[in-house]
């Protein structure tokens, strides 16, 4: 526990000297409004709802395959390339691990 | 995904395990910021500018031997915290299985660079295979990413960050289990994962000062709001 202690003290300074600097720092380069071509998720997700449960009556199962090919491909967060850690491989675009 | 990590007898990572990685946390940050530069702006890679959804570094930053991957972006969100600059996504692999990977979690900070919440994730947000709680908790204490170059103390700073919040992160997982089992009693399994209305499913406070405050009871520096 005493062995620990100037761990302690180090690290009240560290956090200490760290906040004063942080304040003073340039916030960095915000998103570019530009770019959001990609449709924000939640918005784009909720006109699909919208869609899939008007034609449900209609004709559940011509607009089943399609929702489900497209759901799965949209991984807006996924890895730039899944499999990369032990060998970079060419994936096919329905393929739900390369997203990209 | 191995490495050494001080823990007890629980497979937690100990109090001295949560006070070095607070203090690998706190050293990388400060020397960033003695140079003028903020986490948010290391992580953007030399970009200049900071695209919705694009990756930086654009090919992810990968640690082949951990089996670990992460990148940093931002986009629009209904649930992204009002002062949220961009987040992290953190990825672990499966050793044997190269293509199966799972989400650990993503790590929101703001344009100073100072940690905001974690957060996981639906399935559907970064089409991963599904990790039960047990199994990322018991990956937790070993979770390390390292990298060469220019994301090489970005990547150290995250590795602190998981071990310094492993605890909560812990939590998180296991309520973002609870949620989910609760919604699979309304809806199927596959529905559940793929509801484009659910992509956030738990989040928990990132706070670097509160948390070192957490370990061993230390006294406030003065300048902690």
């Amino acid at each position: 526990m005493t062995s620990r202690t100037p761990t302690r003290r180090q690290l009240v300074d560290t956090l200490s000297a760290l906040l004063l600097t942080t304040a003073l720092l340039a916030p960095a380069t915000t998103i570019l409004a530009a770019d959001t071509a990609a449709p924000p998720v939640a918005k784009a997700d909720k006109e699909k709802a919208k869609v899939k449960d008007s034609e449900k009556d209609k004709d559940n199962e011509k607009n089943k395959k399609p929702a489900t090919k497209k759901a799965t491909a949209a991984n807006p967060c996924g890895p730039s390339n899944p499999c990369a850690p032990t060998k970079r491989k060419k994936r096919k675009s329905d393929n739900p691990c390369a997203p990209k | 995904m191995r490495a050494k990590v001080a823990m007890n007898e629980t497979g937690l990572v100990n109090e001295a395990g949560l006070l070095d990685a607070a203090a690998l946390v706190t050293r990388i940050q400060l020397r960033y910021a003695q140079q003028g530069i903020s986490i948010a702006r290391a992580a953007l890679a030399g970009a200049t500018t900071h695209e919705a959804l694009r990756h930086y570094p654009r090919h992810d930053v990968v640690d082949r031997t951990a089996g670990t991957r992460f990148y940093y972006h931002a986009h629009p969100s209904q649930r992204r915290p009002k002062d949220e600059h961009g987040h992290f996504h953190l990825f672990v692999y499966e050793a044997k299985v190269p293509a199966r990977f799972y989400h650990l979690a993503g790590l929101s900070i703001d344009a100073r660079g100072q940690p905001l919440r974690w957060f996981t994730t639906n399935r559907w947000v970064t089409g991963e295979r599904w990790q039960s709680a047990t199994r990322i908790e018991r990956d937790l204490p070993h979770f390390r990413i390292r990298s060469r170059g220019r994301m090489a103390p970005v990547a150290d700073w995250l590795t602190g960050m998981v071990r310094l919040f492993s605890p909560q992160l812990s939590t998180l997982v296991r309520r973002r289990d609870a949620v989910m089992t609760r919604r699979f009693t309304k809806r199927d399994r596959e529905t559940t994962f793929e509801d484009r209305c659910l992509d956030v499913v738990t989040e928990c406070t990132a706070s670097l000062p509160q948390r070192i405050m957490q370990l061993g009871h230390l006294p406030a520096p003065a300048n902690l709001e």
